[in-house]
């Protein structure tokens, strides 16, 4: 009985965790009014986790430049990134210029990161992205970003807003959510 | 009347049997057109004198020239072509079964100045449709063309 349940547990678990990169779909709208453009892409979590065995090498290394770009090795990298998690819900950054203003905070499980530009019509970015997300992104081996684990921590995540940016009339939105077409 | 009519079956029977035999290539060749599916391209200029063109050729002529491609193609090209997608086969075969699983609906959809590109999925085909002021261009490929390639490579 004991190992029937067992095996019942595990079947469940085996099949929650396969279907929800099936069932999620990341979305990408972008809306131009006054150019009369609109453009939508709706692609499965399960194919973008596919594609991403086919992110060539030149990626990695790419990642060592722009890390030693940041004085900083992966190690040290890897230490910031459990601080910032580790550590209380606040405003991690703000940095105001004359030209534009940007703000990264923690809140809840996500990180923000928020930019807006002075002017009227100026550009204002939103980024929300799951700190699960960012921990499994740096899960990899030394240097290397793990985008599998990344993609199945967002579709672990769950449905929401992850990117939103608004540039005048152009808006911008990526999100997840279980739909296959935008409504 | 009845007597006439047990004369007549033999050959009712044997003309059957003959039809069978010789539509049942036919039949055969019909089915597996309609399991495998059909590549088609429409191309519709909308000026009066303009192309108007409709190709529907069966997948499985597809699948006959995957399956006559290592025959034609050198060894040593086919090698040279299985070496270098050896490091993507996995996530070229994933993204296969991910293309040829995922339900229907549309995947790209791009309106811009009149224009509109259109990349979706409907039951087992993928659909491109590109529709401007002059021309309508539809191309329909079985979802399945893509892992039958991957396959054979």
């Amino acid at each position: 009985m004991k190992f029937k349940a067992l095996f019942l547990l595990l079947a469940l678990t085996l099949t929650f965790s396969g279907s929800a990169l099936a069932d999620h779909w990341i979305h990408v709208e972008v809306k131009n009014p006054s150019a009369d453009e609109h453009v939508t892409v709706n692609l499965p979590l399960s194919l973008m986790q596919a594609a991403a065995h086919l992110i060539p090498q030149e990626v990695d290394e790419d990642v060592h430049i722009a890390i030693d770009d940041l004085d900083m090795s992966w190690s040290e990298l890897l230490a910031f990134w459990q601080e910032v998690k580790n550590a209380p819900e606040a405003t991690f950054v703000t940095v105001q210029s004359k030209d534009e203003t940007v703000n990264v905070r923690k809140e809840g499980d996500y990180v923000f990161v928020r930019t807006t530009e002075s002017t009227a019509a100026g550009t204002k970015v939103d980024v929300k992205f799951p700190l699960a997300v960012i921990d499994a992104l740096l899960s990899g081996p030394e240097g290397t970003l793990n985008f599998q684990g990344a993609l199945q921590a967002l579709a672990d995540f769950g449905p929401g807003n992850l990117v939103t940016v608004q540039d005048g009339d152009e808006t911008v939105r990526v999100w997840i959510d279980d739909q296959n077409e935008v409504e | 009347m009845k007597p006439q009519n047990t004369h007549r079956r033999p050959y009712l029977r044997w003309t059957a049997i003959a039809l069978i035999c010789l539509m049942s290539p036919f039949f055969a060749l019909a089915a597996a057109v309609a399991v495998t599916g059909t590549v088609t391209v429409e191309v519709d200029e909308k000026s009066a004198d303009g192309t108007h063109l409709y190709i529907p050729v069966p997948a499985l002529v597809f699948d006959l020239a995957l399956l006559a491609a290592p025959l034609i193609i050198p060894d040593e090209a086919l090698a040279e072509v299985r070496r270098e997608i050896a490091p993507y086969r996995q996530g070229l075969r994933q993204m296969a079964d991910s293309l040829e699983s995922m339900p229907s609906g549309v995947l790209v959809e791009v309106l811009s100045d009149g224009e509109q590109v259109r990349i979706s999925k409907q039951g087992r085909t993928f659909h491109i449709r590109v529709q401007s002021e002059d021309t309508d261009v539809s191309i329909a490929v079985p979802a399945r063309l893509l892992g039958s390639s991957l396959d054979v490579i």
